[in-house]
């Protein structure tokens, strides 16, 4: 589903990732750990094509992302879901129509936003907020809302990028949850963290990272640093 | 599907307008303020032409005539004045004529007029008013009229006692009617550069979110166009308040006119009402072009970044 070849990327003369390998099969749950400066992030945005490698192939879905065109970078991210630390949400909105949009974008038809933002915001339990802006929401609440607008489109992949950093002990366990559901009905999850006790609670799959390294992947792993 | 991807990127743009109420304000204040001050520059150099032609109306040189000149003499002098293609009228008024427009144009003082029955002999010179609507004639029938031959009839004129004040208003005139293009094209430049940067402001601080369309897969299209089409809406919402403003002003400087400038026959107000649809298309349509320009290009800025 997702591979990395022998990717690196440098911000000038600092190497963020450097030769990092991996494979990602359908329906993985997989967790990429490390300190700050460790890489995830850079991972992250590698995947999201928000940067582009500096060399090495990212295929994704059977395409390599790395020689997707800048106008076809928007019908890409329309099959990935992307869940931030900072939620990201458009303030101007309301919950309905920030999930909506992502449909929106894409030329969905009114009947089929009808029918599915509510479902969404049902399943991430947000249906009674729908008409709320981001600011009158608590941090799970926009995570929550978040996460429904990633999923709206159906995607195949999830990259959630240090989704709980922001919130408190029980909206993060919430939001696991949620994510761990999202993986339970086959999409594949990739969440980079360095939160240790999450991690070695899912016991699923584990890549460490350190310096833009790889070092270690574990089937059922923990965090090790 | 066009029409609904049109539809959506209307509704946006409007949503966006109405979502960022004080950026919105903000913009339109702004714009507004900067389309009527261009308004008022076009206004102000509309009315200067207007006070210039109806002054050039109004040229005239008197010929005052002897005592002593032969009625047939002044005849003959009057018929040469008025074979001048120059000219646009010639009024010669005998001794009767020339005390009934001194009566006339003074009315309002019964003392004037008492001390003119008082004196008994009517005193006042017959006169030839000679007319154009070119203020370079005015010497050359002032010097037309000091020929040798019109001696016996010609008195003075009035020409020198008007000739500096209407070559000092003739001038300035000329001076600001040909610099009105350099002039413009300075206010139009300082409205552009002003407008470009609120709108720009109002973008750059909203660059987040365009962020956020772009994470979620909208296409550069989708994220520019609802920008642009809120652009509109405050070129128009500027323009509009932009009229409104300039006629609270059309109508206030109508009060000040007649106080300023009596007899000018000026009234801004009246002025308004007759190019109302120059101004009306002028305004919202220079309005709406530059913001909707400067939004699409103030967008692209970060639709560039991957």
């Amino acid at each position: 589903m997702v591979e990395f070849r022998a990717v690196s990327k440098a911000y000038g003369n600092i190497e963020a990732v450097e030769d990092v390998s991996f494979r990602i099969g359908k329906g993985e749950f997989v967790s990429l750990v490390g300190p700050s400066g460790a890489g995830k992030s850079t991972i992250v945005k590698l995947l999201i094509r928000e940067d582009q490698a500096t060399s090495g192939q990212i295929v994704v879905a059977g395409r390599d992302i790395t020689t997707l065109k800048r106008s076809e970078l928007p019908f890409y991210r329309r099959k990935i879901g992307v869940v931030f630390q900072d939620f990201r949400l458009l303030p101007n909105k309301t919950v309905y129509e920030n999930v909506a949009f992502a449909l929106e974008v894409s030329d969905a038809a009114k009947s089929e936003i009808q029918q599915r933002v509510p479902m969404i915001l049902e399943m991430v339990g947000m249906l009674s907020r729908s008409d709320n802006f981001p600011h009158e929401l608590s941090g799970g609440e926009q995570q929550r809302a978040a996460i429904a607008r990633s999923l709206v489109h159906d995607p195949k992949i999830i990259i959630a990028d240090e989704p709980t950093g922001n919130l408190d002990p029980v909206n993060t366990w919430e939001i696991i949850e949620l994510l761990f559901k999202i993986n339970q009905q086959g999409a594949v999850v990739l969440l980079a963290t360095h939160d240790k006790e999450i991690v070695d609670t899912l016991k699923k799959r584990v890549i460490t990272m350190r310096a833009g390294r790889i070092v270690a992947d574990q089937q059922k792993g923990k965090y090790l640093l | 599907m066009r029409g609904v991807r049109l539809l959506r990127i209307w509704s946006f743009g409007w949503q966006g307008m109405r979502r960022n109420i004080w950026l919105s304000v903000n913009a339109i204040v702004t714009v507004a303020l900067t389309v009527m001050s261009i308004s008022v520059f076009v206004a102000l150099n509309g009315a200067l032409n207007e006070t210039r032609k109806s002054f050039e109306e109004k040229l005239d040189i008197t010929v005052f005539i002897k005592e002593t000149a032969a009625e047939q003499d002044v005849v003959n002098f009057v018929n040469q004045i008025s074979e001048r293609k120059d000219t646009t009228e010639v009024l010669y008024l005998d001794k009767e004529k020339s005390k009934a427009e001194f009566m006339r144009l003074n009315e309002d003082d019964p003392e004037l007029l008492a001390s003119l029955e008082d004196v008994g002999n009517n005193p006042l010179p017959r006169y030839v008013q000679i007319k154009t609507d070119n203020p370079d004639i005015l010497s050359d029938i002032d010097t037309f009229a000091r020929q040798d031959q019109f001696l016996p009839v010609v008195d003075s004129t009035s020409y020198k006692q008007t000739k500096d004040k209407i070559t000092q208003f003739v001038n300035f005139t000329k001076f600001t009617l040909k610099n009105s293009l350099v002039i413009s094209a300075f206010f139009a430049t300082i409205s552009i550069i002003v407008v470009f940067n609120v709108i720009r402001l109002a973008i750059f601080s909203r660059r987040q979110e365009i962020q956020v369309m772009r994470y979620v897969g909208a296409s550069h299209q989708f994220i520019r166009w609802p920008f642009v089409v809120e652009g509109t809406f405050l070129g128009a919402s500027a323009s509009v308040i932009s009229l409104i403003l300039l006629y609270l002003l059309a109508l206030w400087e109508s009060s000040l006119v007649p106080i300023y400038f009596p007899g000018s026959g000026i009234n801004p107000a009246a002025l308004y009402g007759q190019y109302f649809w120059v101004l009306f298309w002028s305004n919202v349509g220079s309005g709406i072009l530059l913001t909707a320009i400067i939004s699409y290009i103030a967008v692209r800025r970060y639709l560039k970044e991957q």
